[in-house]
């Protein structure tokens, strides 16, 4: 579904992404997880199209971004890090909003509420959402298009365990829609418990790559193989 | 001790925190400096105060020599009074367009002063020159003027319909390009199928609705109020607040290609409006300028405007007339605009 083929991206002397191949397949959650620095939000935007690779392919779905854009904006749901919602909106608002943009009917952001649990917040300003609720609806915008692929950037930080919880179990949903998921964190336990892949980036080298299963058991733990090929503990 | 160096690395941190940022260094230091400058090339560098009179003569000739004798030097109050020589009908446009506050017909017997009692400028330039004139024995009377367009509202309000259009565009658009941007949600509209050009067009739009609506709120308040009335063509003044939006949007669009934090965002959009507010005769005609300035003022998209829409509402323009003012403006809209949207950055 997604193909990384030996990319790199420099920013002066600094090589953010060195020589990075990746295929992640269709239906697979992946987590990337690396600390901070590592390249993983390079990797990311280079594969959500916001930047170019200085050298290398990346092909979705087989479509690249400079020939194809328009079926890969609609092939792709994404969640940046940091995203703030529109002031004054309602969360209806903002859902109809970013449907539009994809041709869906107003009927689908009432689907998409009901699906993120939200029905009930539907004409509330995005401000008066707590972070949870925030973050659900930045959630509900990358699904408002039924996207095959799903791109979040660290979508639970900053959220309590709750928040992170209810998120987690919205994203385990969407698994059932056969749907491929590419996700960084800073959290293990959102790795382990979503995704049945782990990619480990340092310094813009994939590090590690493997099953869930196959990394514990050879490391004793994703945080004792992450201390391994980074030097550093998995929070820094 | 301990004290003082948490002190000190606190400055630290606020002058590292000033200095790496150059948008305010310009706001703190540059931009008061050039405000200043500006300001007293209109107002500070003089001597003396000055104001300009108009006098139904076709030349100096015609003017008694002694009264600009008295002017400049019998007076104790040091006040410059500069005179232009017009036929009536010139007087009253350069009254209409803020170039005179008042003029007079020294022909007359005893002589005439014509001008907008409610303008307070005006009537202390009547009684500096009515002092000048008590060196002689001459009666003088007043003209009220209060005939449509040639009150101080009538110089005020296109002026503020002018500075409307540039505030609602700069902010409207030009910060909400910004703010979007700082959220990132610039980026993550940027990452759909939507058309950028039509989010472009929505914001002038946009724009234009919430710009009608205050045109036609104090056009409706200086009606109501003051009794102004449109002299010109109203086809005309849709077509220059149609060409004025455009413009200042396209501005707009440009200042905001880059800017992504509020501190780079609001210098650069006040670093456009306040020159213009300053130079371009909204409150007070740029005949207060320097002559040099002239020409470089009214290039400006604000003053083309601003006299575009009082030739219209006090001076009877019809369309044809206006079309060139328009033109100019629309280029300057199309040229911004389209620089603005080649180097814009989603991302």
């Amino acid at each position: 579904m997604i193909d990384v083929i030996q990319v790199t991206k420099k920013y002066g002397d600094t090589v953010s992404v060195n020589n990075v191949s990746l295929k992640i397949l269709e239906g697979e959650f992946v987590a990337l997880l690396g600390p901070n620095g590592a390249g993983k939000t390079t990797l990311v935007e280079m594969i959500e199209g916001f930047q170019p690779p200085d050298s290398g392919a990346i092909y979705i779905d087989g479509k690249t971004w400079r020939r194809d854009a328009p079926a890969l904006h609609r092939l792709l749901g994404i969640s940046l890090q940091e995203t703030k919602l529109i002031d004054k909106l309602s969360v209806y608002d903002t859902l109809c909003l970013f449907g539009s943009f994809y041709g869906e009917p107003k009927s689908r952001s009432d689907e998409v509420l009901e699906i993120l649990g939200l029905s009930h917040k539907k004409n509330t300003c995005v401000t008066k959402l707590s972070g949870g609720q925030r973050q659900k609806v930045i959630l509900g915008l990358s699904w408002i298009h039924r996207p095959k692929i799903l791109i979040l950037d660290e979508p639970t930080v900053g959220l309590d365990p709750n928040s992170r919880q209810e998120l987690w179990t919205l994203l385990q949903a969407f698994k059932q829609n056969g749907v491929t998921l590419l996700l960084t964190t800073h959290y293990m336990e959102e790795a382990s418990t979503l995704c049945e892949r782990i990619v480990m980036m340092n310094q813009g080298q994939l590090v590690a790559d493997g099953s869930l299963e196959t990394l514990v058991a050879t490391h004793g733990g994703l945080d004792k193989l992450f201390m391994s090929v980074t030097g550093r503990s998995f929070d820094v | 001790m301990y004290k003082i160096r948490i002190f000190l690395a606190l400055m630290q941190m606020h002058m590292k925190k000033f200095f790496k940022e150059p948008a305010v260094i310009f706001w703190a230091l540059i931009f008061p400096i050039a405000m200043s400058w500006l300001l007293g090339m209109a107002f500070g560098t003089k001597t003396s105060p000055t104001c300009s009179v108009g006098v139904l003569a076709s030349s100096h000739s015609q003017w008694p020599s002694y009264f600009e004798t008295l002017v400049h030097k019998k007076t104790p109050v040091k006040a410059k009074v500069i005179f232009h020589f017009f036929n009536e009908a010139q007087a009253t446009t350069a009254l209409k367009r803020g170039s005179i506050l008042l003029y007079l017909d020294p022909k007359k017997d005893p002589w005439v002063y014509s001008f907008d009692l409610k303008n307070t400028e005006a009537m202390q330039a009547y009684l500096l020159l009515e002092q000048y004139h008590q060196y002689q024995p001459c009666d003088s009377r007043i003209i009220p003027l209060s005939s449509l367009g040639s009150r101080y509202i009538d110089f005020l309000v296109p002026g503020l319909m002018a500075m409307g259009i540039l505030s609602s565009c700069l902010w409207g658009i030009g910060w909400s390009l910004i703010d979007l941007r700082m959220k990132k949600m610039l980026r993550r509209m940027g990452a759909t199928p939507m058309p950028k050009w039509l989010f472009m067009v929505s914001h002038i739009v946009a724009r234009l609705f919430f710009s009608g609506i205050e045109m036609v709120m104090l056009y409706l308040f200086a009606h109501g109020v003051f009794g102004m009335v449109m002299q010109g063509s109203f086809a005309g003044f849709l077509v220059l607040f149609f060409a004025g939006n455009i413009c200042f949007s396209g501005i707009a669009i440009l200042m905001a290609i880059r800017a992504d934090n509020a501190t780079v965002g609001n210098g650069l959009l006040n670093a456009v409006m306040m020159p213009m507010l300053f130079l371009s005769g909204i409150f007070f005609s740029y005949t207060n300028y320097p002559g040099w300035m002239h020409p470089l003022i009214k290039a400006l998209p604000l003053t083309l405007l601003a006299d575009g829409f009082r030739h219209i509402l006090n001076e009877g323009f019809l369309l044809a007339s206006i079309l060139p003012t328009a033109g100019f403006l629309l280029l300057y809209g199309i040229v911004a605009m389209a620089l603005g949207i080649k180097w814009f950055k989603w991302n």
